[in-house]
């Protein structure tokens, strides 16, 4: 007879009992190794780089040395630009993520709480102010209103040009993080909740005062921090409107530092160092809060509360066109009424149109090829970066072991990293002896600049596609391996149609993100190779021909949006079979 | 204080929801509204909440109208309580703010307020957890408090909208219970709405069975499972076996609405008196009903007018009971519930225990046919 020791298997049978993966065989094995080479070349050496330039200033001297250095840091808080840098950016931060949230809060109750005409084609409006460029903003307000501006006037130029001018500016293009971060609790708080209140004997104010308010005060922190996110890393503003206003901040002074002599990149690399620690606290703090809510708004099967009914719909008809025309229109008229203007002197000295810089495009340097250049990028890179994309989420899909959960970590930390440290890192790594010691000389060229739209586009790629591919139940694909089914069959005959709509939306999320890229552009472009962002910067930030800029701006934006319309309709066209649901929109965000 | 619900309609778009429902909710008495899924229950909740406005008719509370065509009272000026299917608690808010929630617009003292609350924590036996959050309590203690809220304001009606459906079964069972002794301790009229049977039947002492928006049939518990007016009624209560019977003896008499006295020959020569929603003629043909435990398995020896002869066809062990089927020649199968064990394929006799059975004059073909019942037979 066996006794209950002699029972128990040994090391080598327990393992063998294991319950076994019900992905194992599928060649999931690989996509991990292959996942994790990506997420280790475009994102993690680079700023390990970046990290070791930081606290071994010297490392990658030509006599490299060892020695550990706070210099960079030092040198931080010894200068009184980049020292108000720091503070600059923080306190800007603090202050546009209180109005964004405002406004983002009031445009969220609009869209969701009441009933108004046109709240669809607002919501469309939310997003183009959400993909707009900040710099092509920036560059916007100014030639609209600031002092050389078409409406150039002493008062609201000077406003412009101010640190509140600045912060306004801000607010106005993130608000809407702010509204997508509050409609999805609003919209789903269960009208129970707000019916249990009324039934109490409390009015619809009082219900929503003290019932929908108070629930909505985690999602209210979330797109706050968000925002504050957004200010820290936002460079497009940075190096057009704050720094024509002499507002110093954080991400300008980190290309200044890699870009103007005289160079100190011990003092880049500290300063990316802050950068990132500050957007991850506060990505870690939104998470945290989002995480901790413990509101449960609605319970399953619960119907969610339907809009109700306002007094005077037109009234806040005009108050949301109101704040759009503000946030995107006027900047957008300003490019091109620029565009139009014949004189440098504004409106005052008499608008007279014409159209010669629109035929300068042809023949001026830094122009039409930028375009073209940054098409070809922005579609290979959203190609190669959706490949990149699927197999990461794969791995993140699938779950389990060490390997993936360190992805996931990686995904999760390095969506906050800002372009211009992005950049920055890919300088440290990639200009290493070592690399032309092989024969791998990819910096100044365009591999660099790719790799980099690669490394930026990564985490949202991921973020977005394994949003919808957790969707997917993984009996599906089980069920289709016990109907016969290997990797290949699966892939194209579950795989493909479940995930295509997703798929196709962070094609168009990275091409629109990589086609006007500004940071990483700026930093990495090739010589003799300008994007179109560092065109249309070189154009009007550099004061080259503000004008050129302007109908740069505006024919690129024709052109790329015709371009989107003509992809989303092709899209449309083809859809035939239901896709996986997913949080893909939101989840860009 | 008396509602009334007077002929009242209400319509989603083309949709009809309800149609010409009338009802009446005497003070302390706890009327359970039963019927399945989109039968209009929810509706005619909002409507008596003042969520739903309503085509035809009128809801009287007392003297006051709450709702009439183009006339609505609104939720917060109703003083109705109501508990919700999924309780609706507020996260953010304890126990003890909850309860005190409908008492904040009142001109009442903070120690009033105070000792309301604590009065109705110490109805519903939840004192000492007036500092809890929803989250920190069991699904029957969120009950609890979804309940004492209901009552807070001393409602002149409370509304309870599936209030067990959330529990799990033990739970519902004490809670059933529970909730009949708090409503007529605070002697509140209740509208109860279930489409669980036995709820209804334990906790209201009157049901009203919705169907396709009207009130099929309303009445004490007994009486509608015992005497419903139609097949769909008789099956929603509970399984049936539906026997072919025909009129053989007319010499009924009338207790209320109900025909009783006359002479059935049930399929397979069983006689048996029977009665009726409405007097019949003789030689009118229709179905007795004869629920599972209106039978009995006795030995296939077994001789007298009230037996049948058959042979098991299939026994079931159902916990409290057997469920045993009887294959009856020249009938379909009845069902028996019988306290023993049965030998399937054994010969025995089926017996009807009861001294009389319910005769619907409805022709057999409609009763199998209909498409909502689930009856065994």
């Amino acid at each position: 007879m066996l006794s209950a020791s002699d029972q128990r298997p040994v090391a080598g049978e327990q393992s063998s009992a294991r319950r076994p993966s019900r992905f194992s065989g599928l060649g999931f094995r690989s996509v991990n190794g292959l996942a994790a080479i990506l997420v280790l070349v475009l994102i993690v050496l680079p700023m390990l780089a970046l990290l070791i330039q930081a606290f071994w200033p010297n490392v990658f001297s030509v006599t490299p040395n060892w020695q550990f250095s706070l210099e960079g840091f030092a040198s931080i808080f010894g200068s009184p630009y980049t020292f108000r840098a720091v503070f600059d950016s923080f306190g800007l931060a603090i202050f546009t993520a209180i109005v964004a949230t405002i406004m983002g809060g009031g445009v969220a109750f609009l869209l969701e709480w009441v009933t108004i005409p046109g709240q669809g084609f607002f919501n469309g409006f939310l997003w183009l102010v959400l993909l707009s460029p900040s710099f092509l903003i920036g560059d916007g307000w100014q030639f609209l209103i600031g002092p050389s501006g078409v409406f150039g006037t002493g008062a609201l130029g000077h406003l412009l040009l101010s640190p509140l001018g600045v912060a306004m500016v801000l607010a106005l293009k993130l608000f809407p993080y702010a509204t997508v971060a509050i409609s999805g609790p609003l919209r789903g708080i269960g009208q129970d909740l707000f019916y249990a209140a009324r039934l109490s004997g409390a009015s619809s104010f009082r219900a929503f005062r003290r019932v929908v308010l108070p629930l909505l005060i985690p999602a209210a922190a979330a797109g706050a921090l968000i925002v504050l996110a957004e200010v820290l890393s936002d460079y497009g503003v940075a190096s057009t409107l704050a720094q024509s206003a002499n507002f110093p901040l954080m991400t300008y002074s980190i290309y200044a530092a890699m870009s103007i002599f005289p160079v100190d990149f011990a003092q880049a690399a500290a300063m990316s160092v802050i950068l990132v620690a500050l957007v991850s606290i506060s990505q870690w703090v939104e998470r945290r809060v989002v995480a901790k809510r413990g509101y449960v708004t609605r319970v399953a099967g619960s119907k969610s509360l339907a809009k109700q009914p306002t007094r005077h719909p037109w009234l806040w008809v005009i108050l949301l066109s109101l704040l759009f025309v503000v946030a995107l229109l006027l900047p957008a008229s300003g490019i091109v009424l620029e565009s139009v203007e014949k004189s440098l002197t504004g409106i005052q000295g008499g608008f007279h149109v014409t159209f010669a810089y629109y035929r300068g495009l042809i023949h001026a340097n830094y122009a039409l090829g930028g375009l073209v250049r940054s098409l070809i990028y922005a579609v290979a890179a959203a190609t190669i970066g959706l490949g990149a994309g699927i197999v990461v989420s794969i791995a993140w899909w699938r779950q389990g072991g060490w390997l993936v959960s360190a992805l996931k970590v990686l995904m999760t930390t390095t969506i906050a990293i800002p372009g211009i440290v992005l950049g920055a890192g890919y300088i440290f790594f990639w200009n290493q002896p070592f690399f032309s010691n092989v024969g791998l000389n990819v910096y100044g060229t365009p591999v660099i600049l790719m790799l980099g739209y690669l490394g930026g586009s990564l985490p949202y790629a991921v973020r977005v596609a394994s949003g919808s591919m957790v969707q997917i139940p993984p009996n599906a694909i089980f069920a289709a391996r016990l109907s016969g089914a290997g990797l290949t069959r699966i892939i194209r005959k579950v795989f493909v149609p479940m995930m295509r709509d997703t798929w196709f939306r962070v094609w168009l999320i990275i091409f629109a993100g990589v086609v006007f890229e500004l940071p990483v552009s700026q930093l990495l472009y090739p010589p003799g190779g300008p994007t179109l962002a560092v065109s249309i910067a070189h154009q009007t930030v550099n004061n080259a021909n503000v004008q050129i800029g302007a109908a740069l701006t505006v024919v690129s934006s024709l052109v790329i949006s015709l371009i989107v319309m003509t992809f989303v309709v092709i899209q449309r066209r083809g859809q035939r079979a239901p896709a996986a649901e997913g949080t893909a929109g939101s989840a860009g965000l | 204080m008396q509602l009334e619900i007077r002929g009242i309609g209400a319509q989603y778009g083309s949709v009809t929801a309800l149609r010409d429902i009338s009802l009446t909710v005497d003070t302390g008495e706890i009327v359970a509204i039963l019927g399945p899924s989109g039968s209009g229950k929810s509706t005619l909740l909002q409507v008596l909440a003042g969520l739903q406005p309503i085509t035809s008719g009128e809801v009287r509370l007392g003297e006051r109208v709450l709702t009439r065509p183009g006339f609505i009272v609104s939720p917060e000026q109703r003083g109705i309580g109501m508990v919700f299917q999924d309780f609706a608690l507020w996260p953010h808010l304890t126990v003890a703010d909850t309860i005190r929630f409908p008492l904040d617009g009142l001109k009442k003292t903070h120690e009033e307020k105070m000792e309301r609350v604590r009065e109705l924590l110490s109805l519903v036996q939840l004192e000492g957890f007036g500092a809890r959050y929803p989250h920190e309590l069991s699904g029957g203690q969120r009950q609890r408090v979804a309940i004492a809220r209901a009552l807070a304001n001393h409602p002149k009606l409370v509304l309870l909208d599936e209030p067990m459906a959330s529990l799990d079964a033990r739970l519902r069972e004490t809670m059933r219970i529970d909730l009949a002794r708090i409503l007529h301790e605070q002697n509140a009229s209740a509208l109860y709405v279930t489409h669980d049977r036995t709820e209804a039947l334990v906790v209201a002492d009157r049901v009203a069975l919705l169907h396709r928006g009207q009130i099929a049939q309303s009445g004490s518990a007994a009486d509608i499972y015992e005497r419903p007016s139609n097949a769909f009624i008789a099956e929603f209560l509970g399984p049936v076996n539906w026997i072919p019977a025909e009129v053989t003896a007319e010499r009924e008499s009338m207790h209320g609405e109900t025909a009783t006295g006359m002479g059935l020959c049930l399929e397979g020569g069983v006689r048996v008196p029977g009665s009726a929603a409405q007097p019949v003629f003789v030689g009118r043909s229709g179905v007795a009903m004869v629920r599972p435990e209106d039978l009995e398995v006795v030995d296939a020896a077994a001789l007298g007018s009230r037996v049948w002869h058959g042979r098991v066809q299939a026994a079931h062990y159902m916990g409290m009971h057997w469920q045993v089927v009887v294959e009856i020649p020249d009938m379909d199968p009845v069902t028996v519930y019988h306290p023993l064990p049965v030998s399937v394929g054994s010969a025995v006799g089926v017996r009807l225990r009861r001294p009389a059975v319910w005769f619907i004059a409805d022709a057999i073909d409609s009763v199998q046919k209909s498409p909502e019942t689930s009856a065994v037979r």
